[in-house]
């Protein structure tokens, strides 16, 4: 069903973005980066993706800040799935109110569930198993 | 008050800005280590070792992180509702990918609680942890959970190397390592039993053992039990 569904993953780490972009692609689905939240609005604005995979402490745009500015411009167009180093990372989520969250350090499964997770129908906000 | 709000706000800045620069690395060596095997590239048992490390190192970073926001004043907890059994599953769950020791879970009934549910199963982590670490591979590591007088009590018990009797009075107190320069020295960083400590005590609970050297040890904390359901 969500075989060719968008993935936007916002990540600044490029060792980390690629991989996911490896492990998304792989899964069959359609995955774009952004370094930043600035550059994933841009990305947006081309095309929506369905699930965006959010990392919170970047440069130029953070994660709170994209979020604000997201939900503003595109309430729930896309779900989003916090990616986070945080001590609680199920409060990070809460804080920008998002769909769902993976904690780092995560396991390659972890990121599939996540994504899969939010395509799902009628998907509830949830947690990928911890690592 | 603004002044010790400025600190909090950058104790908070500060803990969650080195969790990140921390972990995210950690994240990337383990992702990419999966990656390979999955690919079956390298070998396969180099690649395990790689990730269990990582791994280990993101639980001493998470550890350090919870210490240092204790030692500088805060750590509030944040209280719900919840069956301790339930987060005794999931500790055990989430140990059984890093260990071949045998992770057991003993419950009956729920046990309620009103407490912070991400602490109290840090506090679990940290005693199945010790437990794995004291204990000859294979050996069963098995996590009770029981209402007693009033109290939720959490048992953790191991088959280990047991605390030498001169060393128990000891074992609470932060840096403390108990089988530090004996044959039986497995590591770590004499920080979880302190952290768990102040943990069950914020929460208005006690922690204790039992231990027998050579025969094992038996690490428990209580919590007060939530009201009734339909009391509130």
């Amino acid at each position: 069903v969500s075989a060719a569904a968008g993935v936007l993953v916002v990540e600044d780490d490029p060792d980390l973005s690629g991989l996911m972009n490896i492990i998304l692609a792989d899964a069959g689905y359609r995955v774009r980066l952004a370094e930043n939240g600035a550059v994933a609005l841009a990305r947006i604005a081309e095309e929506m993706p369905r699930v965006i995979l959010l990392d919170m402490r970047m440069p130029v745009m953070n994660g709170w800040e994209f979020a604000r500015e997201f939900r503003a411009r595109h309430g729930r167009a896309a779900r989003i799935v916090v990616v986070t180093a945080a001590e609680n990372a199920r409060l990070r989520a809460q804080e920008i109110d998002a769909d769902g969250w993976l904690e780092k350090p995560f396991e390659l499964d972890a990121v599939l569930d996540a994504v899969a997770g939010q395509l799902a129908p009628a998907a509830e906000p949830q947690a990928a198993p911890r690592g | 008050v603004t002044e010790i709000r400025r600190f909090e706000q950058a104790r908070e800045e500060f803990l969650a800005t080195a969790a990140h620069e921390l972990k995210t690395p950690l994240a990337v060596v383990k992702a990419y280590a999966q990656l390979m095997k999955r690919r079956g590239q390298g070998d396969a048992a180099a690649l395990s070792a790689i990730e269990r490390q990582a791994d280990r190192l993101a639980r001493i970073v998470q550890q350090l992180l919870e210490v240092s926001r204790f030692r500088s004043g805060g750590g509030e907890l944040r209280r719900e509702r919840f069956d301790v059994g339930e987060v005794a599953d999931d500790v055990a769950r989430r140990m059984r990918t890093v260990t071949a020791d045998p992770v057991r879970v003993e419950r009956a009934e729920p046990v309620a609680v009103l407490a912070d549910p991400d602490r109290i199963a840090q506090v679990m982590q940290n005693l199945v942890e010790n437990a794995i670490r004291f204990s000859p591979l294979g050996g069963e590591v098995a996590v009770a959970v029981r209402r007693r007088n009033g109290e939720a009590v959490v048992s953790v018990r191991d088959h280990g190397v047991g605390i030498p009797a001169e060393r128990q009075g000891r074992i609470f107190e932060r840096f403390y390592r108990a089988h530090a320069g004996t044959s039986q020295d497995y590591g770590g960083l004499g920080l979880g039993l302190d952290v768990s400590r102040e943990i069950v005590a914020r929460h208005g609970g006690r922690i204790w053992f039992e231990s027998e050297p050579g025969q094992g040890s038996t690490f428990s904390f209580s919590l007060p039990l939530a009201a009734e359901e339909g009391a509130r």
